[in-house]
């Protein structure tokens, strides 16, 4: 074998094209460096692979960032190290070469190549990855339609729970009033207090109630709007009715304006009334007494602006980021002591979003915070309107 | 099956899934499920047909074992993108579970038939490539599937299927089992015979079938 090898090199042809082959077509780097770093030659695939030209470039110009230093050239050929080349190619990314390096009297003649094994393990893995990212992904679907399907359980048992609780407490509020009324000469102040008490409980458990029922409603895809044409002005009025006993009760000032000419809506007055009374509602229950609430309506470039803004405490950045979401609890303590589960704006956002709308919140802690929402146009009243 | 997938959008995907073209892919099958295109369609006009050519193209070396992959890597990505619409189909009791024998590392076909019964309501465990017997045996006892789906697809794994069919066999004697995939293009159906309550299913048309009639039978009883 070696005797014919051997006579295989002497052959012309064999050199020329084994020359051919490595300087040409081959996927294996040459290079011929002056002793000082200078690129004197490069072959056809260390050309196409730095993507430039090479001659009489220095070869710290193709290496990774930071990697040269001046004993580098004598590290590769002192035959301590494994001699590795990492270089950064055409396509930006940075490619190892596993190289051979002669030093000769005209500088240093390097050889380089990829390792397939390396590059073959690498692909296994990637693939392997690939593969169990796509159990997992097939598993995060398989786990997303049980938990759509556990919600949809879960607001169908708020819907019945809600439905029930509704009419006994009607009778408990109702039967409370009667002895309010029928017993009011006999009854002393303190079993009055009592009374009085009870009421206020099961009115608060009416709201709870009528949120349970307005969420399940709502996230059962149930929600219907009923447009009507209706006036800022008039959604004003209305909502006043709603808020001002309350706001009385605690001195607080509620003011409305529009800027510029706002246009008649058509929207759903009810619902819209509801989400306007539940951010009046918020404001006061966070607003110090005498403080001062303004409402804002405003046509703007990117739609309907409403806006409520109080004096309050103002909220902390982690607990906006959750006010929208259901039973996130961040409602925490209002200025009456009283628990808030938080339904509220859930409620409001999703009719405002039923209406194409957003909601947002700006607060300042202890200046005051704006609670609103912005329609689109869409919902401006014309003649042939037809939603 | 017919197909709704004109045969230039066929074209066009086959050619970027051999160039390697995930984003050109992906915008022909974004484009069949927007214009309404059925699932299964996709999978087996799209998915199947395009990876049935690849392999033919493999095997006359005309393509490279890295463009087979990452043409698998790809078609396993917009499986992903396809199954969203799979998942949301009303579901009943009946459950599978499909997995695809030791050193068998092709998993897409096994995946698609996964869906397939997804598609039906079914409620599916799909253990993917190269799931050791163990493993198999311990999920089958935890979760007494209605099936159990072996998926080969390379014609020398065959004897680990027959050696895995004799321990699921040994362990579980009444569970159906159904085996496919395209290593039986070579032959070796015949050695299915060995085994009770076992079934070679040809294709997902056959699959559907058997679902059906399944469902069916469930239903009368």
């Amino acid at each position: 074998m070696t005797e014919k090898t051997g006579s295989l090199n002497e052959e012309r042809w064999f050199a020329e094209k084994t020359l051919d082959y490595l300087l040409h077509k081959s996927q294996v780097v040459l290079l011929l460096l002056a002793p000082s770093g200078e690129i004197i030659y490069a072959n056809t695939y260390a050309r196409a692979l730095l993507n430039r030209d090479t001659d009489g470039v220095h070869i710290s110009e193709f290496l990774i960032t930071g990697s040269w230093n001046d004993s580098l050239l004598a590290d590769w050929t002192s035959g301590d190290v494994t001699p590795i080349m990492n270089i950064r190619t055409h396509d930006d990314l940075p490619r190892t070469l596993y190289i051979t390096v002669y030093p000769t009297d005209a500088g240093y003649l390097i050889f380089g190549h990829s390792d397939s094994e390396e590059l073959h393990r690498l692909s296994k893995e990637v693939l392997g990855l690939n593969r169990e990212l796509g159990i997992l992904t097939r598993e995060l679907q398989v786990r997303n339609r049980e938990l759509a399907e556990l919600n949809r359980m879960k607001n169908q048992f708020l819907g019945m729970a809600a439905h029930d609780l509704r009419s006994p407490l009607s009778l408990i509020l109702n039967y409370t009033e009667f002895l309010m009324e029928d017993l009011q000469d006999n009854l002393s102040d303190e079993h009055r207090e009592f009374l009085q008490t009870i009421i206020t409980s099961a009115l608060d458990m009416k709201q709870v109630i009528a949120d349970f029922l307005d969420v399940s409603i709502i996230e059962s895809g149930h929600l219907m709007l009923n447009p009507e044409p209706i006036t800022f002005e008039t959604l004003m009025q209305e909502l006043l009715r709603k808020t001002g006993l309350s706001a009385e009760r605690r001195s607080i000032r509620i003011t409305w304006k529009t800027e510029g000419e706002m246009p008649t809506l058509y929207i759903d007055a009810g619902k819209t009334g509801q989400v306007l009374a539940n951010l009046v509602h918020n404001a006061i229950e966070y607003s110090p007494d005498q403080g001062e609430i303004e409402i804002l309506g405003q046509r703007t470039d990117k739609g309907i602006v409403f806006m409520v803004q109080d004096h309050g405490s103002g909220i902390s950045k982690e607990k906006r980021e959750k006010l929208f979401s259901e039973f996130s609890g961040t409602s925490g303590k209002k200025k009456n002591g009283e628990r808030s589960i938080g339904l509220g704006l859930v409620i409001s956002r999703k009719i405002v979003e039923a209406h194409g709308g957003s909601m947002f919140v700006e607060s300042i802690p202890d200046v005051g915070t704006k609670f609103g929402f912005i329609l689109p146009d869409s919902v401006i009243w014309s003649e042939n309107k037809d939603i | 099956m017919n197909t709704n997938i004109p045969t230039q959008v066929y074209q066009d995907y086959l050619t970027a899934l051999v160039g390697g073209d995930r984003s050109r892919c992906s915008l022909i099958v974004q484009n069949l499920m927007s214009s309404g295109t059925d699932v299964r369609d996709i999978f087996l006009n799209l998915f199947q047909r395009s990876l049935y050519d690849l392999g033919e193209l493999w095997e006359h070396h005309r393509i490279s074992v890295a463009v087979e992959h990452l043409a698998s890597a790809i078609t396993e990505r917009l499986l992903s993108m396809v199954e969203v619409d799979t998942f949301f189909t009303p579901h009943g009791d009946h459950s599978v579970i499909v997995a695809c024998i030791a050193d068998e590392f092709h998993q897409i076909g096994a995946r698609m038939v996964s869906d397939v019964f997804e598609l039906h309501g079914w409620n599916t465990h799909f253990l993917g490539a190269n799931t050791p017997v163990r493993d198999l045996i311990s999920l089958i006892k935890k979760k007494s599937p209605d099936f159990i789906v072996l998926s080969v697809s390379v014609y020398f794994n065959i004897p680990s299927l027959l050696s895995a069919l004799t321990e699921l066999r040994m362990s579980f004697p009444s569970i159906p089992i159904l085996a496919g995939g395209q290593a039986f293009r070579w032959g070796g159906v015949q050695l299915l015979s060995r085994y009770e309550n076992i079934r070679y299913i040809s294709d997902i048309d056959e699959l559907e079938q058997v679902i059906e009639a399944y469902d069916r039978e469930d239903r009368i009883a």
